[in-house]
């Protein structure tokens, strides 16, 4: 075999149990939240939400007992995440805390810093921003400019993040920042850990296409952190980044965030009378079919202990063409008359969320570059 | 999961095929494939064969697609299992399932045994044929692969019956062309990537280009959808009698997004390979022109596509998709 491989995972009777389990609560729990919310998908935000799913063990889920998580393993956390998504349920809260967070600090954190965080993750309480992107810093992430200056009790930091999803209501951020001059172009980076409660801290809001407040700059003015913000490594920043981003690009999220338009278009289609030309309703089904196995396939490779680097690019660049494609789908299969005013604003929701998704977490050109790479091509 | 068997396999099939692509039904392999005993994997060992599950048996039609090998041999794999289920002996030399009076038969003209599939009241009839050469109205596919229409009427009285749904049975079928392109697939991106990684223009190998590297990275992810899509169907395929529903939207799913993806591949594989790749001599064109074949063959790209979109429009007013999805999730053995 020259191309990578994705070695099926089957699914066991617990696993079933639990994707069962989810699912029953998720039909109570949102009985009452439309499609047009659900279709924020993993943007939308709901604290109480995200500590009932902490009280029933579904976050924090591959964590070890000792940090307040629950010992189970990648593929159970797939499934519960899976069935979250497909529902539409509301995740924003804890998402990049769960999702990024946790295992970053379980990895690279201090003993001091795992007791005192991840049990909080685990408990839905503890929300996390990202502090990757700057205003000049996008996809050449080498070239942030925000940096950590030692000082005789820790560190202080200056600089401004953009594009911080809910920035505004996290209580940490993980910031990549300088901290050290270096030759090599990916050196003197560390990862800082950063209390937003701490003063000079001012996060201020940016409006998307469709004029919602996810995202926000944040500025750090002279911001004094204690020594022990330090994530991991002085200086192994870099690494540390590349791993937290190779946690964010496989999982459900890559291919089900506008998975709420698929299941209203066919809400509406089955209400049409006559039928339509469906032939790219089911060539988007066999596309979906066959990502659910590959990103569950990568998710068996992460529970062995694996790190499928190349595996997570072809999914994440896979699920976002499919993302994508959904809303343009649904414009050639669905009739004009057997839309309705639900259907219209799920549509128009995903319509405005979809450019997103081949740019966050990596855009297409970066991960493609990552895939020519795991190829020997460069 | 025990991968010695399946390793075992590729090997042998990989030591047989290789070097051994072609236009036409190579005699001389075949019997080296009989001698093998990759006709007869699926079979229990109580019918001669070796009760090999879904993924060991259809390894080698894997690989000698990879290799752009002419012979019937999932074809034959899969007709000998039909006979099984049918309780039926497993057949002489090559053969292939026909649908009475309709699509061609792949190598028909070559084949020692065709066994025909009828649809009537009684459930799947099956007739064991022996067709000489003036039974055939010979054609051929795009890649010069065999496909001729059978002329001979079957007898009023069949053999057998078969106790499955004939879905099931083209399900199979598509099934394998899905299996056949995943294959081919891999072969060309395999011959794409040691070809950019030569050949120079402005200085520098082509591969070295970020607009090439980006055709073959869409490239790769393609060829793994392809790959994924067959082997999920493949590992279906073990509880197919039993569960047949899941295995026919699998089935359906891999033949749709393997077509799919051989479109893209083929594309991006003449398209780095310049006009060399066009040219007669080089051997890309015998993988692209089965690719765009296979896409089509036992249920086009668009049927299956329909037959994906009439059963999620089916599903109870009120029902959703997912959990029909999930349903159709590859269950642990027990």
């Amino acid at each position: 075999m020259t191309l990578p491989t994705f070695p099926l995972e089957t699914t066991s009777t617990a696993q079933v149990a639990l994707r069962a389990e989810v699912r029953a609560f998720l039909s109570d729990a949102l009985v009452d939240l439309p499609a047009r919310e659900r279709a924020r998908s993993w943007v939308g935000f709901d604290a109480d939400f995200s500590a009932e799913l902490g009280k029933r063990g579904w976050l924090g889920m591959t964590l070890p007992k000792a940090y307040g998580g629950h010992g189970r393993d990648a593929v159970d956390r797939h499934i519960v995440v899976e069935e979250l998504l497909a529902a539409g349920a509301p995740v924003a809260a804890h998402w990049i805390a769960d999702r990024q967070s946790a295992p970053l600090i379980l990895r690279h954190g201090t003993e001091d810093q795992r007791r005192t965080i991840l049990p909080r993750i685990a408990a839905g309480t503890c929300f996390f921003g990202i502090g990757m992107s700057e205003a000049s810093s996008g996809s050449d992430l080498a070239s942030v400019r925000t940096k950590a200056e030692r000082t005789a009790d820790g560190f202080v930091l200056n600089g401004t993040k953009l594009w911080t999803t809910y920035g505004h209501k996290a209580h940490y951020m993980i910031v990549f920042c300088r901290t050290g001059k270096s030759e090599d172009r990916h050196g003197g980076f560390s990862q800082v850990l950063v209390d937003m409660s701490l003063p000079g801290i001012t996060v201020s809001p940016v409006l998307d296409i469709a004029g919602e407040h996810h995202f926000n700059e944040v500025s750090f003015d002279n911001v004094v952190l204690p020594p022990d913000a330090l994530l991991g490594e002085e200086g192994g920043g870099w690494a540390q980044v590349m791993s937290e981003l190779a946690f964010e690009r496989s999982g459900p999220d890559r291919f089900l965030s506008s998975y709420v338009l698929v299941e209203d278009l066919l809400r509406c289609l089955k209400r049409a009378s006559a039928g339509g030309e469906t032939t790219d309703l089911g060539r988007m089904i066999a596309r979906l079919m066959v990502l659910r196995q590959m990103s569950l396939s990568v998710a068996g490779r992460l529970a062995r202990g694996e790190q499928p680097v190349l595996a997570a690019a072809i999914v994440k660049d896979l699920g976002a063409l499919f993302e994508q494609d959904v809303p343009e789908i649904a414009r050639r299969v669905l009739r004009d008359d057997a839309a309705d005013a639900e259907y219209a604003a799920v549509f128009q929701r995903i319509l405005l969320a979809a450019p997103s998704f081949s740019l966050r977490g990596g855009t297409r050109e970066i991960l493609r570059g990552i895939i020519a790479r795991g190829l020997g091509l460069r | 999961m025990d991968d010695s068997t399946y390793s075992m396999v590729i090997e042998s099939a990989e030591k047989l095929f290789s070097d051994r692509g072609g236009k036409d039904f190579d005699p001389a392999l075949w019997a080296a494939v009989e001698e093998a005993g990759f006709p007869l994997a699926l079979l229990s060992e109580d019918r001669g064969g070796y009760g090999f599950c879904a993924r060991e048996a259809f390894a080698p039609v894997r690989v000698a697609a990879a290799h752009g090998v002419a012979l019937p041999l999932g074809e034959t794999l899969v007709a000998n299992w039909a006979l099984g289920e049918a309780g039926l002996d497993p057949a002489e030399g090559p053969a292939a399932l026909a649908w009475e009076g309709k699509a061609a038969v792949p190598y028909g003209r070559f084949l020692k045994t065709v066994v025909l599939l009828r649809e009537t009241e009684a459930g799947l009839a099956v007739f064991v044929l022996h067709p000489r050469g003036d039974d055939w109205r010979t054609a051929r596919n795009y890649a010069g692969e065999a496909r001729d229409v059978l002329t001979l009427a079957a007898p009023a009285q069949p053999d057998a019956h078969i106790a499955c749904a004939p879905v099931v049975l083209r399900a199979t079928l598509a099934m394998l062309r899905a299996v056949q392109i995943a294959g081919a697939t891999d072969a060309v991106a395999a011959m794409c990537m040691s070809y950019c990684n030569e050949r120079e223009q402005f200085g520098r190998p082509l591969s070295r280009l970020q607009a090439i590297q980006h055709q073959l990275a869409v490239l790769a992810t393609q060829g793994c959808a392809a790959t994924v899509a067959a082997d999920m169907a493949v590992a279906a395929f073990d509880t197919a009698l039993a569960q047949a529903d899941p295995f026919v939207l699998t089935a359906a799913a891999a033949k749709v997004r393997a077509a799919e993806a051989a479109t893209t591949v083929s594309s991006i594989a003449h398209q780095v390979h310049g006009a060399i790749g066009f040219s007669e001599e080089y051997p890309l064109h015998r993988l692209t022109c089965r690719l765009w074949s296979w896409r089509d063959e036992d249920g086009s790209e668009a049927q299956w596509a329909r037959h994906l979109a009439d059963w999620a429009e089916s599903l109870q007013s009120g029902g959703q998709l997912w959990p029909a999805l999930t349903a159709c999730d590859l269950r642990e053995a027990t």
